[in-house]
């Protein structure tokens, strides 16, 4: 086993340990946990195979597997960052509504009755 | 100009000009303004608070857009027969409001803006080119054809105020709304407007960044609401 090898698998089982206590702890939901410990556990097995990369690289037609690792990362990382945008713009919208019910809540002329909420 | 003619003013920082603003659409016959302070860090709000007329305070800044939801919504309230958005920084004559909402009035249109480029003189160049800018991605992203698709002056008949969803909080809310309207399938007109041009109305504009900021939450908009 090489040296890299060693560095990157001590770092992968740190962070499943973090990833069960976080679960253990019920701070993390199962579905979260369950696609982090797939992906760790996926980390773990190119560490310790990687060999099992060329062989999909080589399939899919790229020469390396290191780089349909870079590919495939990429890729899920522009992914992601796409949800954390869309949720930001999410979180706005929800604070703006929050704000507008509160400057809603403070006319300063009786709101006639019957008119009613418009939500 | 009875009280169903509603005025909307969002404001962001205007102390210099609010009560100016508010003075001139009082001695114009406004007799329903609303003004949003939309989080303002100057005197803007405690200076509304003495004009005697509806002040709706954002906590926090939300921009453009969600000013005018807000201050849309409350003018609603008072079941207004028109709702009018008009700029807090001295840009917008209260002469205009007359000839914007005639053509609601007249039953021939639900939304009217009120466009600068219909008579562009004394408008700076810079202003000139980002607002056709402006005009043509409204149109390739919407399918809307407007002369100036930036202008803050608006009139909306009650019932398209009810109709128009707000939800982008900048300034590409102005784009939006002409969205809105095509979505609703509302009748649309514009009128020729003059605007007033100061030192201080025009340090308030857009930017390039702020363009380039816009253009991607509109992209977003189109793309939410309706489909690639």
């Amino acid at each position: 086993m090489k040296p890299i090898q060693l560095l990157l698998l001590a770092f992968v089982v740190f962070a499943l340990a973090r990833v069960i206590q976080k679960y253990k702890q019920r701070r993390m939901r199962a579905l979260e946990f369950f696609y982090w410990l797939l992906g760790w556990l996926g980390a773990a097995f190119v560490i310790m195979v990687p060999d099992a990369t060329s062989f999909v690289a080589r399939l899919l037609g790229i020469g390396r597997g290191a780089d349909l690792i870079m590919y495939a990362s990429l890729l899920i990382a522009f992914y992601l960052i796409l949800r954390i945008h869309l949720a930001l713009d999410r979180l706005e919208q929800d604070v703006t509504k929050i704000v507008r019910a509160m400057a809603l809540g403070r006319l300063t002329e009786p709101i006639e009755p019957g008119s009613g909420d418009r939500e | 100009m009875d009280e169903r003619v509603a005025v909307v003013i969002p404001a962001y920082n205007e102390e210099q000009t609010i009560v100016g603003v508010i003075h001139g659409l009082k001695a114009g016959g406004i007799t329903r303004i609303i003004v949003v302070d939309d989080g303002s860090s100057d005197r803007t709000a405690e200076l509304v608070c003495q004009e005697g007329v509806v002040l709706l305070p954002h906590l926090l800044n939300r921009g453009l857009g969600g000013a005018l939801a807000t201050g849309i919504e409350g003018a609603l309230r008072f079941k207004p027969r028109i709702i009018v958005t008009f700029d807090a920084d001295g840009q917008h004559n209260p002469d205009d409001i007359p000839q914007l909402i005639e053509p609601i009035e007249k039953g021939e249109a639900d939304i009217v803006i009120g466009s600068r480029m219909l008579d562009p003189a004394g408008m700076p160049w810079y202003r000139r080119v980002a607002n056709r800018i402006a005009n043509v991605v409204t149109y390739l992203l919407f399918g809307v054809r407007t002369t100036d698709s930036q202008s803050g002056l608006r009139a909306f008949s009650r019932d398209a105020a009810t109709r128009i969803r707000i939800m982008t909080s900048g300034m590409a809310v102005s784009s939006e709304i002409l969205a809105e309207g095509v979505r609703n399938r509302l009748r649309y007109k514009e009128v020729p407007v003059k605007p007033i041009y100061t030192e201080y109305s025009l340090s308030k504009g857009q930017s390039l960044k702020i363009g380039l900021h816009t253009l991607r939450k509109l992209i977003l908009v189109k793309v939410r609401r309706f489909g690639p």
